[in-house]
């Protein structure tokens, strides 16, 4: 990763990458994508006010959540790893695991095809899940 | 039995686990101890001379296991109305609390395990229960739509009813798997007082065509995740312990713990039991949620090889929690005199069995005592084991506990695996140090 001169300390970097990212994980009662061979899965009744974000699985829909690219060139895996991952879920929910790099992808994989983040680029979730294999494995 | 040579140096001890057949979690451990401690520093040298002893190394090493001694500690947090709870996730909460903290045979409110899957709703911290609706529909002849006063005003009954989270016991998996890395404390029996789902169901009139029910409620998922819903099969909504509860000893619910009002699935995995429920729906087939389906709270239909991935149609969901044991007292490390008394203490459950016999041993499981076993007040409570030992021997000494349930089923001495570490029921070991 490019350890290009950064602007902003990290604390500070990662504070506004959380905020920017939150808004892709508001929370919206919707009912299951249609192609599913299941019966419609109702809204819970006290639907919320969505920011409007396809569901998890329509990754290239028009309104998808904004991913901050001009900034996500210059993080370090540490810092893509704390603003993405930590946007939804406290860190110490990773990092109370230690896991080998497969199930880290597994992981990964749950977190793009169920959780919402299908907007984060393949070549970003490698770079994660070899940070995440390398400083939170077995050993 | 060969007359076994003392063990001098650390090497030599990790090629005795080595030749046991330790595994690699535990070498991790030991090595990490030996870095740590300095192997034949004072305590370790007191632990060498302990473990060089033929019943330990038979019944520890033996089974390839590794002194407890040499576990890693949690570290505790402060979460409101939970002082001490062990948290091992901030957002969403999920914390436990260490065996010796849950000795009472009802556990109090601010001892019962949290395991949020997404936020707090607000109702729950603001506490008030005026506009909350509890809906029944689905494959009913009529549907129902209950008000909180509505609900409190139908008969209801008060039990201590156990709920243990399906991923409780997962720390001791090997190879360690993803989920949350809860160890003995994902488990509490507190007071519930509800209406009896059967009840409501039959108010409703279930239609012959309900098979299934699905569970809703008011916590906001994090992300994108679908809205957190598990349900039960029919015959299990029916079971006169299964409640729709509105009090937890004795007091409105607590906002970690479902307010205002939760079911409660005694005996089955504690995914089954929603928190701050809003609504059952009962439904002409198996509930297909997202944590109803894939791998969420599955487990190979066959055993499978520690570390492997079964393909999903070879798993099978997890209902009834398995035969398991928690020593309550004594609390880790504590120190006690050659040939006193130590009052060994704690409690059993079988899920949807009951227990037999639960048995304690304080050598490595070379010679077992048969414990005093006091009657649990209804199916779905823990049950009660006590037994009074006497170690003659000084120096390093381990507690084990093995429950039997009626089928014959038994713990294991190490953990059988599963992909996501469900239903762990290895014995449980705690460490005490006798002196002369």
């Amino acid at each position: 990763m490019n350890q290009t001169r950064r602007l902003l300390s990290l604390p500070v970097f990662a504070a506004i990458m959380v905020a920017l990212i939150s808004s892709a994980c508001d929370k919206s009662s919707e009912a299951k994508p249609e192609g599913q061979a299941q019966t419609p899965f109702p809204a819970t009744p006290k639907a919320r006010e969505a920011v409007p974000v396809p569901p998890a699985r329509n990754a290239g829909a028009v309104n998808a959540p904004t991913n901050p690219a001009p900034l996500s060139t210059d993080m370090t895996p540490k810092e893509m790893y704390i603003a993405y991952c930590g946007a939804c879920h406290s860190v110490d929910l990773v990092e109370s695991q230690r896991l080998g790099r497969e199930d880290w992808a597994w992981v990964m994989q749950d977190m793009v095809e169920e959780y919402g983040g299908a907007w984060i680029k393949p070549d970003e979730q490698r770079i994660i899940i070899d940070y995440l294999a390398e400083n939170f494995g077995p050993n | 039995m060969d007359k076994l040579n003392r063990i001098h140096t650390s090497a030599e001890f990790r090629r005795r686990l080595v030749e046991r057949g330790a595994t690699n979690d535990d070498l991790r451990r030991f090595d990490a101890f030996v870095s740590r401690r300095g192997f034949l520093g004072a305590s370790g040298a007191a632990l060498l001379s302990a473990l060089g002893a033929d019943a330990a190394f038979e019944g520890l090493f033996g089974r390839g296991l590794l002194p407890m001694a040499m576990a890693d500690a949690p570290a505790s947090s402060d979460v409101d109305g939970k002082p001490g709870m062990i948290l091992h996730v901030t957002h969403p909460v999920s914390g436990e609390f260490p065996p010796h903290m849950l000795d009472d045979d009802i556990t109090p409110t601010q001892r019962h395990y949290v395991r949020n899957n997404g936020g707090i709703p607000d109702r729950a911290t603001s506490g008030d229960t005026r506009g909350w609706q509890l809906t029944i529909d689905g494959e009913v002849e009529s549907p129902l739509s209950l008000s909180f006063d509505e609900l409190r005003a139908m008969p209801s009954v008060t039990m201590p009813l156990l709920i243990e989270c399906a991923g409780n016991g997962r720390a001791f998996f090997d190879p360690p798997v993803r989920g949350n890395p809860w160890q003995h404390g994902a488990i509490a029996c507190s007071e519930w007082t509800g209406v009896r789902l059967r009840d409501l169901l039959h108010r409703a009139k279930l239609k012959p065509s309900a098979k299934h029910t699905a569970h809703f409620g008011d916590d906001p998922p994090l992300g994108q995740a679908e809205p957190f819903s598990r349900g039960i099969p029919i015959d299990k909504a029916m079971e006169e312990h299964t409640l729709v509860a509105f009090a937890m000893n004795g007091k409105p619910l607590s906002p970690l713990n479902g307010f205002p009002v939760r079911l409660v699935v005694p005996g089955w995995v504690g995914s089954s039991s929603q928190k701050w429920l809003n609504r059952i729906w009962i439904r002409d087939r198996e509930h297909d949620s997202q944590k109803m389906t894939g791998y969420s709270y599955r487990i190979p239909k066959a055993p499978v090889a520690p570390g492997s991935r079964p393909r999903k149609e070879d798993m099978q969901i997890v209902t009834s929690v398995l035969v398991k044991s928690m020593i309550t007292r004594p609390g880790p490390d504590t120190i006690s005199k050659a040939g006193q008394a130590i009052d060994v203490a704690g409690h059993a459950w079988a899920g949807d069995r009951g227990i037999a016999k639960v048995l304690v041993s304080a050598d490595y499981g070379v010679h077992w005592i048969e414990t005093k076993l006091t009657p649990p007040p209804n199916p779905y409570a823990w049950s009660r084991f006590e037994a009074r030992l006497r170690i003659q021997q000084s120096g390093y000494h381990e507690i084990w506990a093995r429950a039997f349930d009626e089928a014959g089923d038994a713990q294991p001495f190490r953990q059988p695996w599963n992909p996501k570490g469900y239903i762990g029921n290895v014995i449980h070991r705690v460490p005490i140090h006798i002196e002369t």
